[in-house]
């Protein structure tokens, strides 16, 4: 089954957006008032990691 | 804390945010794919689109982007079982700030993630939710991608046009945020 890695990428997406809160409306009304970091750490957090998973991924 | 009610749990920022940055480098590993989520929109006119109306912008072989909607199905299940299945108990934890403005704005605070008030089902919420999909649809389409695209995957790529567009997304939410928002209540209440 070739989509099957989609489908659970998907699942794990689906799931940590829920989780973290991203997808919540008062989180990200909080975010466009600046009254509270856990978006801007979530985004921050996710390209440094993104960006070191990438280099990390050219290399090896 | 044990398994259980760490699932239940809603997870800090430090752990959410680089699980969501590794899908870029986990989509590339799966299959070479750029992670992103809008495209789909796209594809799902293809599929619909009536053999009469031929809109240039929908005739491409969508077959080969079947892997991009399989990814949100994946999305919608994940979502399902981290919302209902995982639920958390508890109203979102929001900043003593936050809380005061919603306080003024007469939004309730209750668990999940959207105030019943503004997302129940009336004819005015349908409405307001149309225009914003309408909105949604064109600008994603317009600019390439969303938030997942440009931001995650654009900016872990270095890309300057996502960068473009990540400034030009946060500045349009900035805007509807203080400028539409807090009116948007006097036509529910």
């Amino acid at each position: 089954m070739r989509f099957l890695p989609y489908l659970l990428a998907g699942l794990a997406f689906g799931f940590v957006m829920i989780k973290s809160e991203a997808a919540s409306w008062y989180r990200i009304m909080e975010m466009f008032y600046f009254q509270s970091f856990h978006m801007f750490g979530i985004m921050a957090s996710a390209i440094a990691t993104g960006l070191t998973g990438v280099l990390l991924l050219k290399r090896y | 804390m044990n398994m259980l009610a760490w699932l239940h749990a809603p997870w800090p920022w430090y752990v959410s945010g680089p699980l969501i940055g590794l899908m870029v480098p986990l989509m590339l590993w799966i299959g070479n794919r750029s992670f992103g989520i809008s495209n789909n929109l796209r594809h799902l006119c293809a599929m619909t689109q009536p053999k009469s109306v031929g809109v240039d912008f929908f005739h491409y072989n969508w077959r080969e982007h079947n892997w991009s909607l399989v990814f949100a199905l994946g999305a919608v299940l994940g979502g399902f079982l981290a919302g209902i299945v995982f639920a958390n108990p508890d109203p979102v934890a929001l900043s003593v700030e936050a809380l005061t403005m919603f306080s003024y704005w007469n939004v309730p605070i209750g668990e999940g993630f959207l105030p019943p008030v503004l997302f129940d089902l009336t004819w005015m919420s349908v409405t307001v939710m149309f225009v914003g999909g309408i909105l949604v649809g064109f600008g994603t389409r317009y600019a390439g991608g969303c938030t997942s695209g440009h931001a995650i995957t654009g900016l872990s790529t270095l890309q300057s046009q996502s960068l473009l567009a990540v400034m030009g997304i946060f500045a349009g939410g900035l805007l509807s945020a203080h400028l539409i928002t807090p009116h948007l209540f006097s036509l529910f209440w």
